[in-house]
């Protein structure tokens, strides 16, 4: 053969693929039918304006156009009408409406509805039919397309959808898609993603080609090569999950040498392969919740493809995606594909990696796939895809050797830079925030290097606190119900903080100095104050972490091996060193919290994880109140709910103030704490105080019945009876859980003949 | 005057449109610079070629021909090295603001489409080679088919295409007026519907951490990871694809059925009898059929699509020139579906005229033939000649007797190469006395080819048994004439089948009857004479030579002249006993 002849093959072999399952007719008979329509709902309107719609003049019409759209269905699938400028398309087929103005004037019709097109999902009924020409017939809504959409509901027609008023983009107008920044397109990509999942959760079809130009985009935005997703801000976690899987599989796949039609393709798939969620939250009479919800999920994805009608080359590799993406790469039915291996890379990756579900830090998640490969993960595909991420991955928190601490922010360039990327300098040395956006190239930098790495050791992964994510989502949902942008309640109060809260705040305060009986005080602030996040405290190597959530503590951690729950555990004799030994060492339980693989291996149930994770809260948070030298500082953050232990501890900050306290047994520094003795103390009229619950021992409570508000704190200590310090002890608890305060001295009121 | 291409249907090969430029009537407005003018028939023919596989055959000569046409205006047009920058606008490309392509019809329109599409700009260096010009053909003409698919447009399948030495500039198509309003409505609707909280959980268990190492991963490695998303690997995955979620579906899963199946089902199987995958078609049937339980109202009907008379149609169009025997994969699938298998083929060979599929389908109508023999024999007498031919030929290689019977029907059929098929047949065929009288009859063909092969049939397959009937009916056409040279082989002809009684028979014939006779049937005798001689001529007795001689010296000059060529002969072959 020539070369003309084999192009002619080559060609032809292309142009088939394309028409595969569908003849070469189905053109002209889209054509054909959808003429029909048009032409029947334009004359259906004519006469709507003449005679009622329940006049026996349209019993032939409505019965033509019913039975027009249903070949169309059947042709199609689904079926997109829209009018733009003076022309009719029918999924991408131009209508040819010969003879006078129909095409211009039915796009009239439409525009003065403040709508450009119309896509049915389903057929309707003739009945339905009337409905809708009835509604297109008589004047506009002043609420134009929303108020069309409201009508269209209560006349039962749920499977239209309306299409806004459309226009051919002239050159040069703004808005070309290769002009758009990352973070334009990512936002974008987001309510995309939004708006799909919502179509197929309706018994929509699946429509690639907004997705396809989406990925082409991001592609554009260098996808490929690096790092584009900016997660917009309050983003629907399936919405920002899939983005990032994108971008990861667009990067392992670019590594992989895929060429640009398979890269894109990839890319497509990646943004459907949990699709099959949307059938599960489908319907609310019949939500598919749980492993339930996780077993189905990919053939419900399939099921959700296969809407789409005709064959092609990137909807099976969809299909497979979605089939495989949660199998093994030594499955024993067979290898998966090759683009479900590498969502699974990605969507593992970045499932382990965020709060909602893990909580990992980069590192440690990927050290965790890395140890898979050839099981799990494919052998070639994990080394390059820890080749991609480097041996700190980005987002994950380090300390530099020159005691700056940030997070990592950049994908290897290369094998050089493989533990040496860029660092984003969040905390200097001395504990000041860093000014925005220092970036430090460690390839660069000789004399620097990466000390440590936060988040590293047994704290590596949190259960996810699912009630918590309920009620989160439940509040998403409700607050896009009634319209608003997604806001979340104004009272974190009432609602736990959402699921996806970032960290908007650094440390807010630099370090302080810890001083014997300080950290009293500084609790009683931070409870009475309502606040939420993280209260460091250091002292020397050790360094201890309370998580504060509304001002009570939910969480402590010590980097001190002898303060790690299972040696508290251990002492305490809520297990033996043996139980202990055997939930350290079991393969199921690495990288998981030492509370969940106790409940897992039957070891405990979850009173006793409770108590335990009770205890050594309580013994941390208490060390740490002993300590008599160090700083402590405060980080103010919203608390992501996936922070919050499962189960949650049953500490009460009131309680642990106390009992501080009462740990305090040098008098001199109980004194020290109290201050000026001649301020009189009164009861707080705190609203947090109203609703305290403490244990008060019974002295607490006598010297609580002593307070008037006009006695001072040195004539309480005569009064109370008790022993000196235990009623110096008294007084100094009450002030630090608040349920006390002094009054400043110029405005205790004295009583007469009173000593000052 | 538009542009576009007369129409013609997709397999009508006889209209073949000129691939010169049909003079647009507006030519004279598009292109003033020769640059222009070279750009204007160059866009043209890209234009034509793209649409052209909307109304032909790939493999069209038509198509052909633009393609040739669309290389030598591309070239041209590129010579001078300047790459070519398209504005496109509605109606028009423009180069350098000179209007080079101009068709305002909407459906031929290539400015039209491309503009709808959203490309703003097309450039195409002067560096690029026939490769990346034939995948902008193909974008272009994919474009053109694919309702159904909502995949592609024609800026993502540029990006696709990954060019190197041609660009373009796009954006989106046609926009919403309100695209915040738009955006709003849609998220409106978005956030009602949410994924489970705990989607993806819970996590796959891991085992120990492994460090963090660099890997230097082999391109063979790569290569070989990426080749499984080869072109070619596109049968194997749909097939494996389908597979997958038939048993997925007989699993029992709540999640899928057989109904959402076995659509897409349909669409693989489409695909690949466009390919001429047989291989994975016939894995699917097995497939199928395994779990045809699942659904036998559903399944079966399917199946039968999969060997109907579109698909074999399809199958046997793809049959490669130099197949001489049926593709043990088909035959295996026909194996796989024996409802009505022999109906579809027969229907197909009907349909088939490639030489190659034509013998294909004949071998598997024989192979198949046993299925239902009377309907085969009951569409040989209705069928056009051709098939006639070849389903004779199948039966009677499948079912030689049935084949006979058939065939000696066949030799009063009316078209001539059927009634030579029928002859092969009979030929081929043992001596019967069925075939012997069909035969016979035969020698008042008016077809003189057909006679002498009766006399060749009958001479080499038969005995005594047909002397008699042959002589009756040699006198009795003697009067009207015949050739020579059937005389001769008659002669031949009934010596061979019975020497002794074939010498009386030509001493009568070669003596004439009494003065009377030598009158009335001079015609007729003189023909006799001479097949008495041609036929004494092979009898080893003197009397035979005896007679020839006699004959000689009564006969006129031309018969003479035959008595003593058949005398020498006799003495060259040594005939005679003498």
């Amino acid at each position: 053969m020539d070369d003309i002849a084999v192009a002619q093959a080559q060609l032809g072999k292309a142009i088939n693929r394309a028409r595969a399952g569908e003849d070469r007719a189905l053109a002209g008979r889209v054509r054909d039918e959808g003429e029909r329509l048009v032409k029947l709902l334009y004359g259906a309107l004519g006469m709507a304006k003449l005679h009622a719609l329940t006049n026996r003049a349209f019993d032939q019409p409505i019965a033509d156009i019913t039975r027009a759209l249903g070949v169309l269905l059947d042709l199609l699938g689904a079926v997109h009408l829209l009018a733009v400028e003076e022309q009719v398309y029918m999924n991408d087929i131009r209508i040819r409406l010969e003879g006078g103005d129909i095409g211009d004037d039915f796009g009239k019709k439409l525009r003065e509805h403040g709508i450009g097109g119309l896509s049915f999902h389903g057929p309707l009924t003739e009945t339905q039919f009337r409905g809708l020409v009835a509604i297109l017939a008589r004047e506009p809504d002043p609420a134009a397309r929303a108020g069309l959409q409201a009508a269209l509901r209560e006349a039962g027609i749920d499977s239209l959808d309306l299409a806004g008023i459309h226009h051919f983009r002239l050159a040069g107008e703004a808005g070309g898609h290769t002009a758009v920044d990352a973070a334009t397109m990512s936002e974008r990509g987001a309510a995309l993603l939004d708006e799909v999942f919502e179509n197929l959760a309706g018994s929509r079809q699946p429509n690639p080609l907004p997705t396809r130009r989406l990925v082409t985009g991001l592609l554009d935005a260098g996808a490929a090569t690096q790092w584009v997703v900016v997660e917009p801000e309050d983003v629907s976690p399936y919405a920002a999950h899939n983005l990032r899987v994108c971008n990861l599989v667009l990067l392992l796949g670019n590594a992989l040498g895929l060429t640009p039609g398979v890269l894109q393709d990839l890319g497509v798939a990646a943004m459907f392969h949990d699709a099959g969620y949307a059938l599960c939250s489908a319907s609310p009479e019949q939500q598919i919740e749980g492993e339930r919800a996780f077993d189905l999920h990919p053939l419900l994805a399939v099921r959700v493809l296969l809407r789409q009608r005709g064959f092609h080359e990137a909807k099976i590799r969809r299909v497979m995606t979605a089939l495989d993406h949660h199998r093994r790469y030594d499955d024993s039915r067979g290898v998966p594909s090759l683009f479900g291996r590498i969502v699974a890379i990605a969507e593992d990756y970045d499932t382990l990696t965020q709060p909602r579900s893990g909580g990992l830090s980069p590192r440690r998640a990927l050290s965790l796939m890395a140890a898979a490969a050839g099981g799990v993960y494919d052998p070639v595909l994990l080394p390059l895809f820890v080749n991609l991420m480097g041996a700190y991955p980005r987002q994950t928190r380090v300390r530099l050797s020159d005691g700056r601490v940030g997070r990592v922010v950049s994908l290897p360039r290369a094998k050089e830079s493989f533990a040496r990327p860029v660092v984003r300098v969040e905390r200097l040395a001395d504990g000041r925030t860093a000014p925005d956006e220092t970036d430090v190239d460690l390839a660069w930098e000789a004399g620097l290097r990466i000390e440590s790495v936060f988040d590293e050791g047994a704290s590596t992964s949190i259960e996810p606190d699912l009630a918590t994510l309920k009620v989160v989502n439940e509040a998403r949902r409700a607050a896009a119900r009634v319209g608003a942008n997604r806001a979340m309640p104004a009272s974190l109060s009432q609602v736990p903080p959402p699921a996806t809260a970032p960290r908007t705040t650094l440390p807010s305060a630099a370090a302080k100095p810890l001083s014997e009986g300080a950290l009293p005080g500084v609790l009683r602030d931070l409870y009475l104050g309502n606040k939420s996040g993280t209260l460091h405290l250091r002292r020397q190597a050790k360094h201890l972490s309370l998580l504060i959530w509304e001002g009570n503590a939910l969480h402590a951690s010590s980097t001190a091996p002898e303060d790690h729950l299972g040696a508290v555990a251990v002492r305490e004799g809520l297990m033996s060193q043996t139980d202990l030994d055997r939930a350290n060492e079991a393969p199921a339980g690495q990288g998981k919290r030492l509370g969940f693989v106790l409940r897992e291996m039957g070891i405990m149930d979850d009173a006793q994880v409770g108590d335990a994770l009770t205890v050594h809260a309580r013994e941390v948070i208490l060390k740490a109140l002993s300590w008599t030298e160090g700083s402590y500082s405060f980080e103010e953050h919203a608390l992501s709910p996936e922070l919050i232990a499962n189960p949650p501890l049953r500490l009460s900050t009131p309680d642990l103030i106390l009992e501080a306290v009462r740990r305090l047994t040098d008098p001199d520094v109980v004194r020290y704490h109290l201050g000026d003795v001649d301020r009189v103390a009164r009861l707080s009229a705190h609203p947090r105080v109203k609703a305290m619950s403490v244990g008060l021992a019974p002295l607490d409570g006598y010297t609580l019945s002593r307070i008037d508000g006009q006695t001072t704190l040195r004539e309480l200590m005569r009064l109370v009876p008790g022993e000196r310090l235990a009623v110096m002890q008294s007084l100094f608890g009450l002030l630090c859980v608040g349920l006390i305060e002094l009054l400043p001295p110029a405005s205790s009121p004295r009583r007469s003949g009173q000593p000052g | 005057m538009s542009t576009s291409e007369p129409e013609a249907s997709p397999a009508d090969t006889a209209v073949q449109p000129s691939p010169e430029t049909t003079p647009l009537v507006e030519e004279a407005r598009v292109g003033v610079s020769d640059r222009a003018r070279r750009a204007n028939l160059a866009v043209l023919a890209l234009s034509r070629a793209a649409r052209s596989f909307l109304l032909y055959d790939p493999a069209n000569d038509a198509i052909r021909r633009f393609i040739e046409d669309l290389r030598t205006r591309m070239t041209q047009a590129l010579a001078g090295g300047d790459a070519l920058r398209f504005e496109v606008r509605p109606f028009e490309l423009a180069l350098d603001g000179e209007v080079v392509y101009l068709e305002r019809d909407r459906e031929h329109s290539l400015a039209f489409r491309m503009y709808r599409d959203g490309v703003r700009r097309l450039t195409i260096s002067g560096a690029a080679d026939w490769d990346e010009m034939l995948r902008l053909l193909e974008i272009l003409s994919i474009r053109y088919t694919g309702v159904r698919q909502y995949e592609d447009d024609i800026v993502t399948l540029l990006w696709k295409a990954g060019f190197k030495h041609i660009e373009i500039e796009a954006v989106e198509g046609f926009v919403p007026e309100d695209e915040e309003e738009d955006a709003q409505a849609r998220r409106a609707r978005a956030g009602a519907v949410s994924a489970p909280d705990d989607w993806d959980l819970p996590l796959r268990p891991l085992g120990a951490a492994a460090p963090l190492v660099w890997t230097d991963v082999a391109e063979e490695a790569r290569q070989t990871l990426c080749a499984e998303e080869a072109s070619h690997f596109l049968a194997a995955n749909a097939a494996q694809a389908a597979t997958a979620l038939i048993e997925r579906a007989a699993e029992g899963s709540e999640a899928i059925g057989v109904a959402e199946v076995l659509p897409f089902i349909a669409e693989v199987r489409d695909f690949l009898l466009a390919e001429g995958q047989l291989e994975q078609l016939t894995t699917l049937v097995r497939i199928l059929q395994m779990n045809v339980l699942l659904d036998v109202a559903r399944i079966e009907p399917l199946m039968l699509t999969f060997a109907d008379r579109r698909a074999l149609t399809q199958i046997l169009h793809s049959t490669p020139k130099s197949m001489d025997t049926p593709p043990p994969e088909l035959v295996e699938l026909l194996d796989l579906l024996p409802a009505d298998r022999l109906v579809r083929l027969v229907d197909a060979l009907s349909a088939e005229r490639g030489e190659a599929a034509r013998r294909v389908a004949r071998q598997l109508v024989e192979r198949y033939a046993g299925d239902d023999p009377e309907y085969l024999v009951s569409r040989l007498h209705t069928a056009e000649a051709s098939v006639t031919c070849d389903l004779l030929r199948a039966l009677s290689g499948a079912l030689p007797d049935r084949g006979v019977e058939v065939a000696a029907d066949l030799i009063q059929h009316p078209d001539a190469s059927v009634v030579s098929e029928a002859m092969r047949r009979l030929e081929a065929a043992p001596a019967q006395p069925r075939v012997a009288r069909a035969l016979l009859r035969l020698l008042d063909s008016p077809h003189d080819e057909m006679r002498l092969q009766v006399l060749e049939i009958l001479s080499n397959h038969y005995g005594a048994v047909v002397f008699e009937p042959l002589v009756r009916s040699t006198e009795r056409r003697a009067p009207a004439g015949f050739p020579i040279e059937e005389a001769e082989l008659i002669g031949r002809t009934l010596a061979r089948l019975s020497p002794s009684a074939a010498l009386a028979v030509f001493k009568g014939w070669a003596r004439p009857k009494g003065l009377m006779g030598r009158f009335v049937e001079s015609r007729g005798h003189s023909l006799l004479a001479w097949v008495a001689v041609a036929g004494l001529g092979g009898l080893a007795e003197e009397e035979a030579e005896t007679t020839i001689r006699e004959t000689a010296n009564r006969a006129d000059a031309e018969l003479r002249r035959h008595c003593m060529a058949t005398l020498a002969r006799r003495r060259r072959e040594g005939v005679s006993r003498g």
